[in-house]
């Protein structure tokens, strides 16, 4: 994620006067109508992904031996696939997976990323150096390859790493949260946020930098607070706008690393019903020579709008900031989706 | 020929042995378990016609011509000895002391060996076909033995090479011959009186030994080929009906006309060329743009009804022998009789007919139901699995485990090979309705059989054992030494069933060893375990109509049939 | 500058050396090996050392390590490893990794040639337009088609593309499933025809980034001072567009241009299994699940250096391009 790790330092010089939250999303909808129908995409997403069991129709991994394979109708909207499992059920559940991965990677990806590019800002000299180079060579990888090494070495069944999450750590073998297997799911998301910390380190570190020049670190420095209480009260308040908004960079990239990772067959396993997953195997054979065509119509759909969304709202933010270049853009606004 | 043990020869060459390891047997699986993906076909199969296998008449053959087939699994390597995912392609290459009719149960000596005595059970003494010869050449390289007949003594060194190979599928019949596993015993039980004569005694019956004599595996080799290549799997030499052109197993592997082969005018085709494509659906798509004139995909239902309509195209169906099974651990709570038995009767196998084997397909007892010989007969395994999800209930009650519990079970994940997770993911819904929840774990198969199957670290798991087509090697899954006499996975022990599994492997009467191998199927069926076997369905093949086999996939070949490939024809010659 | 330079050069063999060793140690802690795959139900703890040993899975890391650099002599007594470009040999084929290479590696480059020059042509020239004529009609659509396409995945375009062109069309990309990719030489035609569809699939991802950046930059660049007197001084629009503000705007983009390498190799891996090429993603992807340790550790290096360079290549460009930005 080399490209995402460049983008975001001037978003930190975009942090406006506070505003009040309603004016600030009512002038959202008259101004940046696209900006409010990502909005609202992913409040409907999220809302899936909240409430899948009441939203979807069926339980999304119930067989039903009188429909395989039907096409969309009354009772199926988006069709059953080869098992006569309701594909709008499983496109609903995917949402909370697909979410779930997002946000749990990006949690994890933006912590750590945040602790070690701190760390590495404030002390400098060896420790940075170190850090440095090890993100470098993190960075090296192109990001699909990072995830593929990644996610084969800690996504194993019988890894040192599963190993010490069932054994030390309280994270649910079963189903946590409304998502079946849970464990499988966090490895994944812990895998993608390794990824996510590399770069949010590496930008975080560049602000840490630029703050450790200000006054007032040296003046505590000199009445002799500790480093820890430097870091905690000075420093990380002082980044966590930039962490947040490099969370909400990478929230889209992370669900389509999933998605990715799924499809390539690494990533959720299948009965679990995730976006990626269902558009490749048994489904992708099916569509492909047997024009079941919704099987992975409707998955890859959601997909794309959940991205989709998370674009618009980031070029309405980008258009707020700067309202000349409207329209995408914006300092290093390209938006990227790190090669997925 | 002095230092003629092959291994011992290799290590006095001081070469590193790895060139020596086959590509992977677990390859072969994952490959033979994806052709099974297909067999969940749709049951909307909206074809106007009745699909039926068309029945071509073989026609006038013209010989020439050459035919492409598709290949989804990549052929790692060629070795007949070594490598187990191009054994179908070894079978066009060598030549083998004769072929098997599977309904029949009986060799046919089509091939090197003319005839057979047994002046006793255990002794075997083949007559050989004089002028069997080498091909000119192999893989573009001249062949070490060009224009030279196979002999006994060649015989001999492909026997003793393939018994002592360590990737060997299974090393219990050389064993059975030598009396050991020493390959100097081997090596000294090997007999060649003359040039066209092999013969050995086995030092202890073994009767699977026919069956496997005729398999893929066990291909006869020159042994001056041996002496100068010390490995084969990216090389063959043979005296088959085809040489090799030029090998790229995950890419394409093009195969020639013998000249020197031994029948004449055979085989007809000029050449052969497989196509390696290990995505499904890419491979069906180049075989109906006309791009493979045989289909290497797998076929599902629908497609084989589609198909079928189509004059255009040709096809054949024939039962699969894969039988995936639920591996049992006889411990709590697979301990008890009765929580086994209630898992079998709220297993709906009707239910996994419909899903997983498009509708078509049978029971399978402990010898999977296309082995028809010896398998038991499909009524009596109907009745016994009768679906009584109420009295299963019961029983769990009976047995302790009023309204069920909670299982792990354990899958290998082979990519390709969706019919695996699905037949899981039936089973944990037909085990819900009686109160027994399955949690499924897919664990990658590499470390699927390392840590999980061979050390029996497991519950409960799924597992799709290969197509063995003899019965004893899946009776030996129940024999409580296993298949590698170190034990089996599932720590089950009948010492009676032993006995039985023990008795059949010596029977070299056909119908004494069937009624012996009924009694043991019975016998497990009683203990309701430790497998839990399912049902087995068909499997489609498909070719274009200007293609001519023999021999449809699934019939007898007859007693007139040449080796394998040397009869097939083109029109487009 | 040429401080900065050194510096950066000396840094990548020091990645370089970090990337294999991590690839090397990660795939040795996992449980399940080639070994494993090989023997398989034979499997008795002595037939597995054996394999083991041919494999040369038993010697301690750091020397199988040495070996594959080809700082230490195998088995052998060679010296021979990465160091001299030969990657050792695939523990299931046998055959030389190289070799596998020389195959694969004109595949995965003409994808993501072609891939890189369609999304050029896709790209920037749209940006442009838009950015001309900021709120017409057309700037419009070029942002929206932008915003779309940079949220559609390349996988589930690619499943489109297939599955719809033989539902609609009865047509299929040309050598799809046959596993072949014409060469060049053999059919130029035939061969560009293979490549378009996958490219034009992987590129529009990256037609998306520099379509946006292309009209942000240009709009930036039309502020200017000097572009302002190029207007007053009458010169035609096309002239100012294109002689003047298009020059300065492209700096941004090249650079971008750069740092989609990444994404293309990530995306060659997942546009090849999608349209079964055999290039070196479908390569990767099937070597991590044999755990095929050399090849893996010889691909995987070999994406990090392109990568690496690539990178290395846009910072000193953009140096050399803007002397303003100084490096710290």
């Amino acid at each position: 994620m080399a490209q995402e790790a460049a983008i975001p330092i001037a978003a930190t010089e975009e942090a406006r006067p506070a505003r009040s939250r309603i004016k600030k999303l009512l002038s959202l909808v008259r101004h940046q109508p696209l900006g409010a129908l990502g909005l609202a995409i992913v409040v409907g997403f999220v809302a899936c992904a909240v409430f899948a069991e009441w939203i979807a129709p069926y339980d999304p991994q119930k067989i039903n031996v009188d429909a395989l394979r039907a096409a969309p109708s009354w009772s199926h909207p988006f069709g059953t696939d080869r098992l006569g499992r309701d594909v709008l059920s499983r496109t609903v559940f995917g949402a909370r997976i697909s979410l779930m991965i997002g946000l749990v990677s990006v949690i994890i990806g933006t912590t750590m990323g945040t602790v070690f590019g701190v760390i590495s800002g404030y002390f400098g000299k060896l420790i940075d150096s170190i850090i440095q180079r090890l993100i470098d060579v993190m960075l090296a990888f192109p990001p699909v390859v990072l995830l593929l090494v990644i996610i084969t070495v800690i996504g194993d069944e019988d890894s040192a790493f599963r190993k010490f999450l069932t054994e030390h750590t309280p994270v649910p073998e079963g189903t946590f949260l409304g998502v079946p297997v849970f464990l499988d799911i966090f490895v994944i998301a812990v895998g993608i946020g390794i990824a996510v910390s590399v770069g949010t380190a590496r930008v975080v570190r560049g602000a840490v930098l630029s703050l450790k020049e200000n006054v007032y670190i040296e003046a505590a420095q000199a009445m002799g607070a500790s480093d820890r209480r430097i870091m905690m009260k000075h420093i990380f308040p002082n980044v966590a706008a930039l962490v947040v908004v490099l969370a909400t960079i990478f929230l889209p990239i992370a669900i389509l690393a999933e998605a990715a990772i799924s499809f390539l067959g690494i990533g959720v396993p299948d009965p679990t019903p995730s976006w990626g997953a269902d558009l490749s195997g048994p489904n992708r054979q099916d569509a492909i020579s047997g024009g079941i065509w919704w099987v992975v119509f409707f998955p890859g759909l959601a997909l794309s709008l959940v991205v989709l969304a998370f674009n618009l709202i980031g070029d309405a933010f980008r258009d707020l900031s700067d309202p000349r270049l409207r329209g995408g853009g914006g300092p290093g606004g390209g938006g990227s989706r790190g090669g997925f | 020929m002095e230092d003629s043990n092959y291994w011992t020869r290799l290590n006095s060459r001081k070469v590193s042995r790895r060139a020596l390891l086959g590509g992977g047997a677990t390859a072969a699986l994952g490959g033979a378990a994806a052709l099974m993906v297909g067999c969940s076909g749709g049951g909307n199969g909206g074809a106007d016609c009745v699909a039926t296998p068309t029945a071509r008449p073989f026609g006038t053959p013209k010989a020439g011509g050459t035919i492409t087939q598709g290949r989804l699994i990549a052929a790692l390597g060629i070795d007949p000895h070594i490598d187990l995912t191009g054994l179908d392609v070894d079978t066009l290459i060598y030549p083998y002391l004769y072929g098997w009719a599977p309904g029949r149960e009986e060799a046919i000596f089509n091939n090197l060996a003319l005839a057979l005595e047994q002046p006793e059970e255990t002794e075997f003494i083949f007559s050989l076909r004089p002028g069997v010869t080498n091909s000119p050449t192999g893989g573009g390289k001249p062949n070490p033995a060009a224009g030279e007949e196979i002999t006994s003594e060649d015989v001999k060194q492909s026997f003793i090479r393939r018994g002592t190979s360590i990737t060997a599928p299974d090393r219990r019949f050389p064993r059975k011959i030598a009396g050991s596993s020493d390959p100097g015993a081997l090596e000294a039980a090997l007999l060649t009186p003359d040039k066209y004569t092999f013969r050995f005694k086995m030092s202890e019956p073994f009767v699977p030994g026919v069956r496997e004599m005729a398999n893929p595996t066990w291909g006869i080799v020159s042994a001056k080929v041996l002496d100068e290549y010390l490995y084969l799997s990216q090389d063959a030499f043979g005296a088959g009906p085809f040489m090799l052109e030029e090998f790229r197993g995950n890419e394409r592997i093009v195969l020639r006309r013998n000249p020197n082969y031994y029948i004449k005018g055979r085989p007809y085709l000029d050449g052969l060329t497989y196509v390696v494509i290990t995505e499904p659906s890419s491979l069906y798509s180049a075989f109906k743009q006309g791009q493979h004139d045989v289909n290497g995909s797998v076929l599902t239902r629908k497609d084989y009804e589609e198909l079928a309509c189509d004059p255009d195209f040709t096809v054949a169906t024939t039962p699969s022998l894969f039988y995936p099974v639920v591996h049992l651990k006889i411990k709590p709570p697979f301990d008890d009789i009765r929580v086994r038995e209630a898992l079998n009767i709220s297993v709906d196998r009707d239910e996994i007919i419909a899903v997983i084997n498009s509708g078509e397909g049978n029971y399978n007892g402990p010898i999977q139901w296309p082995q028809t010989f010896w398998a038991l007969p499909q009524e009596e395994l109907r009745a016994f699995y009768k679906y009584e999800p109420e009295r299963a209930k019961q029983l769990l009650a009976e047995a302790g485990y009023e309204g069920g519990f909670d299982v792990k079970m354990k899958l290998p994940k082979i990519t390709g090979a969706t019919f695996i997770a699905d037949t899981a993911l039936l089973l944990k819904d037909q085990w819900a309705r009686v109160g027994v929840n399955i949690q499924i774990d897919e664990v990658e198969l590499g470390a699927y059989i390392g840590s999980t199957l061979l050390p029996g670290n497991f519950e409960m798991t799924f597992f799709p054992n290969l197509p063995y087509d003899e019965p004893d090697r899946p009776l030996s899954f129940y024999h409580s030494l296993g298949v590698t006499g170190s034990g089996n996975w599932n720590n089950y022990s009948n010492p009676e069933l032993d006995k039985l599994i023990d008795a059949q492997s010596k029977e070299f009467d056909k119908d004494k060893r069937q009624k012996i191998i009924l009694e043991a199927q019975r016998m497990i069926l009683k203990a309701h375990g430790p497998q839990l076997t399912l049902t087995g369905g068909q499997q489609y093949s498909a070719r274009w109509s200007y293609v001519h086999f023999p021999f449809e996939l699934g019939q007898d070949p007859g007693a007139d049939v040449n080796p394998n490939g040397s009869d097939t024809w083109t029109e487009k010659a | 500058m040429r401080e900065y330079i050194i510096r950066r050069l000396l840094l990548v063999p020091l990645i370089m050396f970090g990337v294999s060793l991590l690839t090397f140690m990660a795939f040795r802690i996992i449980p399940g090996d080639a070994a494993v795959l090989i023997c398989q139900f034979n499997c008795t703890p002595e037939v597995l050392r054996d394999i083991r040993e041919d494999l040369g899975l038993d010697e301690p890391w750091y020397q199988q390590y040495g070996e594959w650099l080809g700082v230490l002599k195998n088995d052998d007594g060679e010296l021979s490893g990465v160091l001299e470009a030969d990657f050792g040999d695939s523990f299931f084929t046998k055959l030389p990794v190289s070799e596998e290479l020389g195959r694969r590696l004109p595949v995965t480059l003409e994808l993501m040639i072609m891939a890189m020059v369609l999304s050029i042509l896709l790209g920037i020239p749209p940006g442009v337009l838009s950015a001309v004529r900021p709120g017409s009609f057309a700037d419009l659509v070029a942002r929206f088609t932008s915003v779309l396409w940079l949220s559609i995945p390349a996988f589930y375009l690619g499943i489109l593309v297939i599955t719809f062109g033989g539902k609609w069309f009865g047509w299929s990309p040309p050598n799809f499933g046959t596993g072949k990719t014409t060469g060049f030489l053999e059919d130029p035609w035939l061969n560009i025809q293979t490549f378009f569809w996958p490219a034009l699939v992987l590129s529009v991802g990256i037609a998306a980034v520099l379509m946006r950046l292309t009209r942000s930059s240009m709009l930036e660049v039309m502020r200017n001072d000097y572009i302002r007197t190029a207007w007053s001084k009458g010169l035609k629009e096309r002239a100012v567009v294109w002689r003047h503000a298009l020059k300065n705007a492209m700096i941004p983009v090249v650079t971008i241009l750069g740092l989609q390498v990444g994404a293309l190799i990530g995306g060659s891996v997942i546009i090849e299994s999608v349209f079964g090429l055999n290039g070196m993603g479908i390569y990767l992807l099937e070597s991590i699940l044999r755990r095929d340790l050399l090849v893996v550790q010889s691909l995987v290096l070999i994406f990090a250096v392109t990568h690496v360079l690539a990178n290395l290549t846009v910072d000193l460009t953009y140096a050399w391009l803007d002397p303003r930005i100084r490096y710290g």
